[in-house]
This record gives C-alpha cells, structure tokens and sequence, in this order.
C-alpha cells in the first residue's frame, strides 16, 4: 500500500483478522485484501482456511426469532470480500461449499458477494464450475436485482471464457434484455448476447431488432453505445442460410452509422472517443459503409487534427477503410504534414499508418510509384521515428525491385540520399535552398539506397541526367559517379564524426565496387558505340582515376575494420584491384590516362564479378509451380563453374599454381582455400578472384562472406591438410561448415572447452537456443573426429546435453534475480509471465463443459472428519493377500500424489488398518465393501485431480456419497457380527 | 473487469489505490506514476479514456482530486475472428457514471468529501469502496443499500469498543 510492500507483516494480518473485536477484523481483512503477497506464493494463506470457513459458517446461524446473529453476516461478507482477492486453488476447493451454500443465504448482501465470489474461485479451480453451475442458474430467478445484477455479472465473464456452455441460456438473457430496465444489468446483458453470437449465428438475427429498438428508445449514452456496438457484432452473422440478407440490415446499419456520427460530432470528448471506436467495429463489418457517407469521413479526418492523441490515434486507425484510388494521394497528403507537427509515439504510428496504408494488399492503392518513392524519401528525412526506418527501407527496396519503371527514380532519390551526406552536398542544399532542409536520414534508410544505387548502378546515367540533382559530394568531386564513391566510402556519417554502423559500412563497400565497375563499363560502352545518341553521361578518364584513386584510399581504411563483414569486403575489394592492375594511391606515378585504361580493361571482369544477374518478379503462376517440384535440387560447384565465362580472367594467363597458361584452372575453384595468406601477388590475385566468384551475388548472399571472414579468423594451423593452399578432395560443403565454424578445432573437443562455450551460453541469459546450438556444434566436430570415438562422444555430449539444460535452468534462474535490479526488464517480464497465468486460468476455465450432465464421479469435495463406522468385517484368509497388494499400491499411490486430501488419505489409512487387528472367524459375507469403498471414493477424487484410474480397482461400484458407504458398510460390520457371535455361540 | 482504483491529487501523490489484479509493489509504483503523469497532463477538454499498456484507464477529477479507474479487456481464450479489440472492455461511459456515483457515494458519507476526509479515514474509504466493488466487479450502486450497510458494520464495529477487554 502507498508504494510499499508489506508482505513482511502477512502474518500479522492474519493474526488480526482472527482477532474478537470486529472492528480489529475488519482491518485485518482490509489488509489481507490489500497487502498479502500474490496468493499463490504466500504460506500464511494456507493459514486463513480455517478462519474464513468458520466465518462463512457463522453466517447461516442466524436466529431467526431473536434477530441475533445478524450482525455475522458483515463477518462473513468481510470473509467473503477477503477471500476473492487471495483466492487459490486449495481455498477454493475448501469453500467452495460454503460459498454455494450462501447462495441461499436469506440476505442479499451475502448472495450478490458469495456470487461474485464464485467467479474467482471457478478461476483458480475450474472444476468447481461443474459442481455449482445449476445454483448459479438458479440465482438468474432471484428476487432481489442486484443479485440478478451479479448473477449475470458472472454469467458474463464465464460466457467470455467459453460462450458454448451458456447458449442454452440466451433464452433467458433475452428475456431479461426486454423487460429489465436496469441499464447497468442490460450494459452486461447485451455485452453477453454479444459474445453468444459468434457461437449461435441464428441468435444475431433475432437479437438485431430488440438492440435496434433499444438504440432507439434509451436515453442512457452507455446503453445506446452498448447496443451499437453489440450490433456490429451481430453483423456479419446475420446473413440467412441461403446468403441473403434479411431486408432490415441497410436500415439497421444506417441507423448504427448515424448513431455513431452523432457520437462523433458531439463536443463531448468521452462520446467523440466512443464513436471512433464504434466505427472501427462497425467497418471490421461493413468496410464499405464510409464510402456511402462522405459527410463521416470529413468528420473523422478532422478529429486527426484534435488535440488528445487518444483520439487522434483512434480516427488513425479508420483511415485505412477510407483509402480509395482516387483519394490516397489527398489523404497521405495530410497524412504527411500532421507527420510534420506530430511528435513522440504519436509519429511513429502516423508513419507506420501511411506505409500499410499504401502497401496494402500488394501497392493496390498506389497509382503513382515515383509520387510513392518521394512520399517514402520524405518520411526517411523524418526524425524521431528509428524504429520504423526498417520498415521505410523494406519498401524502398521492394518499390525498386518490383516497379521497373520507377528504378530509375529510385536510383536518383537514393543518389540524392547518398551524396547530400557530404559537405559539399550540405553546402549546395543551403544555398540552393533545397527541399530536404534539414537533410536527416532515417540510418536505415541509407544501406537501402546504397543497394538500389548500386544494384542499379547502371541506370545512374539516366538518373543524374535529370535537372536539379546535385552531383558533388564535397569540392573536390569530379563528378557523379566520383560523388558517390566518396559518398559510399566515407566511412563516417553526415557530420563526420560518428562512424555508420558496420552492416551499413559492409554494404556500401559492395556497392561502392558495383558502382566502381559500372563507372569502367560506362567508359566502355562510350568507346565502342560511338555518336550513339543514348549515351547520356561519360565518366572521363579524371573522373574514373579519381574514383579509383578514392576508392584504393578508403577500402584501406575499410579493410581495417574491426567488423569482420567489412574488414572482409573491403579486403577482397582491395585485391581485386590490384590484381586488376591499379595501383595503390600512395603511388604517384599512375596518371589519370593510364588508371582509366587499366579500368577500362577491367570493366568486363569487374562486371562479370560484380554484378549479379538482376532480380526479376516471378509471376504466381511460376512460382506454384516451383512450390509444386518442391525445393530445387543442391547445385553443385563443378556444375556452376561450367557457366564460368572463363575468359574474363584475362589478367591471369600466366602460370600459377591454380591457372595453366590458358587461363584453366588446374583444380577448381573449390580447392582454393581462403585461409592462408600467400606472401606473393599472384596468390593474392587468385584468392581475391576466387572470393569474388564464390560470391556471386555479392550484396545479396551473405553465405560466402561469413565462411570466408570466418576463415580470415581461424589461426592457420587449424585448417587440416593446409598444404600450400590446396585442399583437395575436400568437399566445400563440409569446409564451409567447418570454417563457418567459431569452435572448430581439428582434434576432439577439449571437455573444458566445451564446458565453458556452453556455461557461457548458458549464463548470457539467452538460454535455450545459445546452448543447443552449442552442443549441436560440437555434435558435428565430435562427428568428424573418426569413428573409434563416436562412443565416447556420444556419452560427452549426453552429459553436455544435461549440463546445457542444467546451465539453461540456471541461466534462467540468474535472469530471474538479475531482474530483481533491473526495473524496467523485470516490469514487462513479470507482466507477461502475470497475463500467462491469467491466460492459464481462463484456459482452464473455457474448459469445463457444462452441456454434459453431472456424472456420477462429479461430487462436491467433502471436508467432513470421516468417523469411522463399526467395524466392517474382513475375511482374513482371503482377504488378506489381496489387500496387502492393495495396500502397496495405495501407499505408492499416496505418496506419489501430494497430501492433498486429508480427510481422504485419512479415510484410506484407517480402512486400510483392520487387517493389523485380524478377524480370525471367516465372515460369510464377503469382505468387498471396504475395498471397493476405499477405492470408490478414491476414483472420485483422482478423477477430479484428473488422474488415471487407478488400475487395481475390482468391481468399480460407483456410489455417489460416501455416507452411503458408510451406511453400507455399517450394515455389513453389523451382520458380520452378528454372524461372529453366531459362531462363538456354536 | 476492473483492475485498479486509484485516486490521486493534483500533486500526483496516491492518496488511494485499490488493485483487483495482483501486480507486485515496483509495478504498482511505476504504472501509478506513469498513468498519474499522463492524467495530469491532459487537459479538461480531452476525453477522459486513456490507453496505456492493455489498460483502458478511465478518469475524471473532482476538484483536486483525480479518480482512475483501470479496465483491462480479459484475455480471449477464443480465436479472434471479427471482433475487434475494442471489445471486451468494461463499458467506458459506465465506469464513468461508476466513477460518479463512488464520489456521490463517498460525499453522502462524509458530509461533504475532501481530499482530507481520505487521507484521515483511509481504511473507511476502503470499506465503503468493498461495498461498491468486489474482486473487480461492481456489486453495488445504490446509495442507500451501500450506506445502510456501512453503517451497520461500522455499529457493530463500535459496539464493543473499549480499552480493556
């Protein structure tokens, strides 16, 4: 209470709330209620059993001539109180009696709280439900309507958990929907027929008329938004079983649109709220409605400009079943400058609002794409909204690769993008006054444009032809294509100061590359198609040596990442050219000439290597039919080389140890190893083509630039057989795997190591996946290690295994007590671990079936002291050997299932006892009736623990109460000794 | 159902705070301050419905005193098909007039109520919030039938007062 926690004095409270003096009791309880520890974790609960009971007891003494004792039944209405917000599973199972009995409690007061009392216990003990459903039913008829009131209280929350219980029912509500006239009782009662409806379709026709009379003639604003939103839900039920719609629903829908737009256009906030909402359950139904009526959508758009985000948020969600064709670009139009004034969390979803909205269902609102692409350049130049920059850059790149004819619109915002981050970009858009003032790109976005620039890279002639598109990325830019190398390879952002993180660093090294290669091609296709009139843009041979010249500067820089991904790219980007012949840019002797032709010799290569075959859409058609011949068949390596236009490796002709004088190559591309760095150039040149060809699609396959950066980190003695190189007869497959693998060593797992990785895991807080994959790693090494010790390994990674789920639980626990600092982490655990078991419960609620009628095994649990009859007589020789077995089996089963019934294990014990006392004369009778009633009652409790039967029970009488036993086996302990003295006398 | 009953000053400190869900005490503290911020700075004219973390927070101010109540859809065991997820949520404009009816209530009892007469009798506000709610659930809204027992409890609390005993 007031921000403390007060579970130290639990037992206190209890303590006072045991106490004589009501006044004292009363706030014990209020304690109790307020202050315990969640009940499932606090021991002093187990202690309040006792002490409600009496309570509740207490108040049935009432006498009725003296009027004394009424005061008991505040006691129990405290107890009652009390007992629904600490309620648990056993408490329930103990009361639940009780609280039933109340239900026929002369007072009121103690009806309507034992009622809704009820409701708790069913939720901690579902079964419970089964047994006092028919009172409950009962309680509908109560005279007093505020008992009525809660009755249907619970009725109603049951009826959430599992609507198919209570449809026999709706006869009932539906009565009470016409002729009560509390509006608090109908709120509930409509909201009951509500969640009937989806399980009894028939009932959404009946039910239209008396809600639409109700919307009609109420004066209560609940009422009438109840019913409203009632009729939503009946909606789409209402069609007859041959799909007609009967002839009142546009009337009724009319009447639901224009309740609402009242509610709407009303001043007062609370109802505008409301009818916002009501819309949106209306339109789940009726998408079309807002089309027929203009004057709501005016009314809805203008509540996007009211000042409470509630609201505003609200009106947000309907606007994606106002977007047509025709007024999309209106809307967003709008959309985008509330963007401008909107801030915090408010954005974020007008941002995410404007994406579905447009990207619905494949584009099919958007007419325009290149108006889409500016829309999309506008929102990444939002600030405040990084969580959603993903989201921009997905359909960034999607718009580009879908929509042919807007990539070149594509390319030239993304040149844009790019090249503005650069000082001299800055200086062009403040004196030209350009439209991205502030020039602030959402960080995800940049990559995507790095891609698309350099995916495209051909298409940046046609892109930079345009007007207005600044080309100079600081003053030193020669020109576009020099633009945007400096753009791609500066490694740091905007301001130059931070350093972009290194997955976007990766990408533009790729890119760079593509774009690099395209600049040679452009140079290329100049020379050979002279006075073509197409050709757009020429990169000169300043331009191209200066982008060489920035390029050889910067991947070294790159190259020295620590990031693996880029230091790995920009590595084998580097090799690439100087094997093509450039020279480093420290070397003063290249002149602009001679670094063009060299790159223009290149250009086929670079291409070959770099740029993949574009993507292309694959029509529905195609593609179920792929689906259909199941995933495509592993394409080996000599299979893909036997495409490998080998003349392109012009530069390699000479011998080396991998390429004869023809420029074949001795073994194969896949014999290459990655790992080893050779001292002399040649070597560097194969390795670095090598890479470039087992990465195809460079930007697009991460697959060949995580083996071979991981190859970069492998010390060299651990690659097996690394003679010279070459490693033959080894299939790439398994190389990969392995090189892939952080953890590989060549000989068998050191325990200790394998103890650490997976400890490791373990305690990251991460704990299932981090440790399996562990162990499934060194499953695969323990593999390869050689047969003679797969045994041995086996048993290893058994124990690895156990440690890793030892680990795991551990890890778990560590988390769990680390929460206890961290506040905010342990707030939204806790809270989702709260709402499981929220979730369980009402599981577990929706899972009683009440349509069955009682069985036999269904009996209220019992609390009595079981008093044990006259003896029942037990045949000793027969008997005896039996119930031995028996009486094993029952001890195993007794200490198998917790203590969970007293009263019953103490039944079981005492019948159990006789055979110690041994009847030496032999009863006629037979001595079944102890046993079968022993296990009787047994069944009935294991079957409401939901146990097995137990397998050992002979002649399954079932008898519905143990006092008839009792009865039973009274009457047989008398015959029988009436028998015995019979025989004495003899 | 209800989750949360809090009533809180301009100040923004509880003066009251009753929770039907069991939430252990730092999550208490964090979405008080939390929901308590975003009240007080919403302005007369916006509508008095929040949505905070799966709550429908409903609230209104007397004087100088906020009342907020917390709804919370229960969790739908059923697969969601049309409904939408507005649903399920105690009735807004009904936990509003519940809302009223607790002060008018309330005012009835202590002649007329002030933020004092909460502070100073904290556990009578308790019971006289029991009478109305219990477990989450409006059991009452009659005035006179919660004010009769009130007062009957309160008798009978009195009854055997005295010091030694």
């Amino acid at each position: 209470m007031m921000g403390y926690t007060m579970s130290w004095a639990a037992f206190a409270a209890v303590e006072v709330m045991s106490s004589p003096r009501f006044a004292l009791k009363r706030v014990g309880y209020l304690a109790a209620c307020q202050g315990l520890d969640q009940p499932e974790n606090s021991p002093v609960v187990l202690l309040t059993t006792n002490l409600l009971q009496k309570e509740l007891r207490g108040a049935n003494v009432v006498d009725t001539t003296t009027g004394k004792g009424g005061e008991n039944i505040y006691h129990a209405g405290l107890a009652i109180n009390c007992l629904s917000n600490i309620a648990t599973e056993d408490l329930g199972q103990a009361l639940l009696p009780e609280l039933l009995h109340m239900l026929n409690h002369p007072s009121p007061y103690i009806r309507k709280k034992a009622l809704l009392c009820l409701y708790k216990v069913f939720l901690k003990y579902p079964q419970g439900l089964r047994l006092s459903y028919e009172k409950i039913k009962l309680c509908l008829e109560d005279p007093h309507p505020s008992v009525v009131s809660c009755a249907v209280n619970v009725i109603t929350e049951l009826a959430e958990k599992n609507p198919k219980n209570y449809l026999p029912l709706a006869p009932a509500f539906f009565k009470l929907l016409t002729s009560s006239a509390n509006n608090w009782m109908l709120i509930k009662v409509v909201k009951l027929l509500g969640s009937l409806v989806p399980e009894e379709p028939r009932l959404a026709r009946k039910l239209i008329d008396p809600l639409s009379g109700m919307v009609k003639s109420t004066h209560a604003k609940s009422l009438l938004y109840e019913s409203v939103h009632a009729i939503t839900l009946c909606l789409p039920y209402v069609k007859k079983a041959d799909g007609s719609q009967p002839a009142n629903i546009p009337d009724v829908v009319e009447l639901c649109v224009e309740t609402l737009r009242s509610f709407v256009s009303d001043s007062d906030q609370n109802l505008k709220y409301l009818g916002l909402v009501g819309f949106g359950s209306l339109l789940l139904s009726q998408p079309r409605v807002l089309h027929s009526h203009p004057e709501c959508r005016g009314l809805i758009l203008t509540c996007l400009s009211d000042e409470d985000v509630t609201i505003r948020t609200r009106a947000l969600g309907l606007l994606k079943f106002m977007a047509t064709k025709r007024n999309l670009v209106d809307l967003i139009s709008q959309l985008l400058s509330h963007v401008e004034a909107a801030s915090g969390e408010y954005r974020c979803q007008l941002v995410e609002e404007i994406i579905r909205m447009c990207s619905s269902n494949k584009y099919e609102l958007v007419m325009d794409f290149s108006w889409y692409v500016d829309v999309l350049v506008i929102l990444a130049g939002v600030r405040g909204i990084e969580n959603q920059g993903e989201m921009i850059a997905k359909q960034w790149m999607d718009v580009a690769w879908r929509v042919l004819p807007v990539r070149c619109y594509a390319v030239r915002r993304s040149l844009e993008i790019l090249i503005c981050r650069g000082p001299g970009g800055a200086d062009e858009a403040l004196v030209g006054g350009a439209k991205d003032g502030d020039r602030h790109f959402v960080p995800e976005v940049l990559p995507a444009a790095a891609w698309i620039v350099g995916e495209y890279s051909q298409l940046i002639p046609d892109g930079v032809d345009e007007e207005g598109l600044n080309t100079t990325f600081d003053a030193s830019s020669k020109g576009p294509y020099h633009a945007l190398m400096q753009a791609l390879t500066a490694p740091t952002d905007a301001a130059g100061v931070n350093p972009l993180p290194c997955p976007t660093q990766a990408v533009f090294v790729q890119n760079a590359m593509k774009v690099f290669s395209a600049a040679c091609q452009r140079n290329v296709e100049t020379q050979n198609s002279h006075g073509m009139s197409l050709e757009k843009l020429v990169c000169s041979d300043e331009e191209l040596h200066a982008c060489a010249e920035t390029l050889m500067k910067n991947l070294v820089i790159y190259a020295e990442s620590t990031d693996p991904e880029v230091k790995e790219r920009a590595f084998t980007s580097y090799q690439l050219l100087l094997s093509i012949g450039l020279l480093p840019s420290s070397n003063s002797f290249a002149t602009a000439a001679s670094t063009a032709s060299t790159c223009r010799d290149a250009a086929a290569t670079l291409t070959y290597l770099l740029t993949p075959e574009p993507m292309k859409p694959i029509s529905a058609k195609a593609q179920k039919r792929l689906a259909a011949e199941g995933p495509p068949s592993p394409v080996s390596v000599r299979d893909w080389e036997k495409g490998v236009d080998w003349d392109v490796f012009w530069f390699a002709k000479e011998e080396t140890p991998w390429f004869d004088k023809d420029g074949n190559v001795k073994g194969s591309v896949e014999n290459i190893s990655f790992t080893k760095h050779l001292s002399n150039s040649t070597s560097g040149e194969v390795k670095a083509e090598a890479m470039g060809t087992a990465e195809p699609i460079p930007a697009m396959q991460p697959f060949g630039d995580v083996t071979s950066a991981a190859a970069e980190q492998v010390p060299f003695g651990n690659i097996s057989n690394a003679t010279a190189g070459v490693n033959i007869g080894q299939a790439p497959s398994t190389s990969h795997h392995r090189v892939g693998d952080p953890f590989y060593l060549n000989s068998t797992p050191s325990p200790t190591n394998a103890l650490f990785s997976s400890k490791g895991a373990g305690m990251d807080g991460g704990p299932g996946d981090a440790t399996n994959t562990a162990t499934t790693r060194f499953g695969v090494l323990t593999l390869d290690s050689g047969g003679e010790s797969e045994e041995d390994s086996g048993r290893k990674q058994k124990k690895k295994k156990k440690k890793a789920k030892k680990n795991q639980r551990m890890g778990v626990a560590i988390a769990d007590s680390d929460d206890e600092d961290d506040d905010h982490v342990s707030r939204t655990k806790r809270g989702s671990t709260g709402k499981g078991d929220r979730a369980k419960e009402y599981a577990n609620l929706a899972l009683v079936d009440l349509t069955t009628p009682l069985g036999e095994d269904d009996v209220m649990p019992r609390n009595e002291h079981y008093v044990v009859p006259n003896r029942p007589p037990v045949r000793a020789d027969e008997g005896h050997q039996k119930q031995k077995k028996k009486k094993k089996d029952k001890e195993k089963k007794k200490s198998s299932r917790k203590e969970k019934h007293p009263t019953t294990a103490a039944v079981t014990g005492d019948l159990l006892g006789f055979d110690a006392v041994g009847f030496s004369a032999p009863a006629p009778l037979p001595a079944a009736p102890a046993p079968t009633l022993v296990s009787s009652i047994n069944s009935a409790f294991d079957d409401l623990l939901g146990l097995e039967m137990p397998p050992s029970v002979e002649a399954p009488t079932l008898i519905q109460h143990s006092e008839a036993n009792e009865a039973k086996a009274g009457k047989a302990a008398k015959k029988a000794s009436k028998k015995a003295k019979k025989k004495t006398k003899q | 159902m209800i989750s949360f009953i809090l009533m809180v000053n301009k100040q923004g400190q509880t003066r009251l705070s009753s929770y039907y869900e069991w939430m252990d005490m730092q999550e208490r503290v964090a979405l008080e301050s939390e929901i308590i911020r975003k009240c007080l700075s919403r302005s007369e004219l916006q509508c008095s419905f929040l949505e905070y973390r799966g709550f429908k927070v409903i609230y209104r101010r007397y004087a100088s005193l906020f009342f907020i109540v917390g709804t919370k859809a229960d969790f739908d065991v059923r697969v969601k098909g049309i409904s939408s997820d507005a649903d399920n949520y105690e009735n807004e404009l009904g936990m509003l007039e519940f809302i009223h009816i607790l002060v008018e209530t309330m005012d009835r009892w202590a002649g007329s109520i002030c933020e004092l007469d909460i502070m100073y009798q904290l556990e009578q506000v308790h019971f006289l919030l029991d009478e109305m709610v219990m477990n989450g659930y409006v059991i009452d809204t009659n005035k006179s039938n919660i004010l009769r027992s009130i007062d009957l409890i309160e008798r009978e609390g009195n009854k055997n007062e005295g010091m030694f005993r």
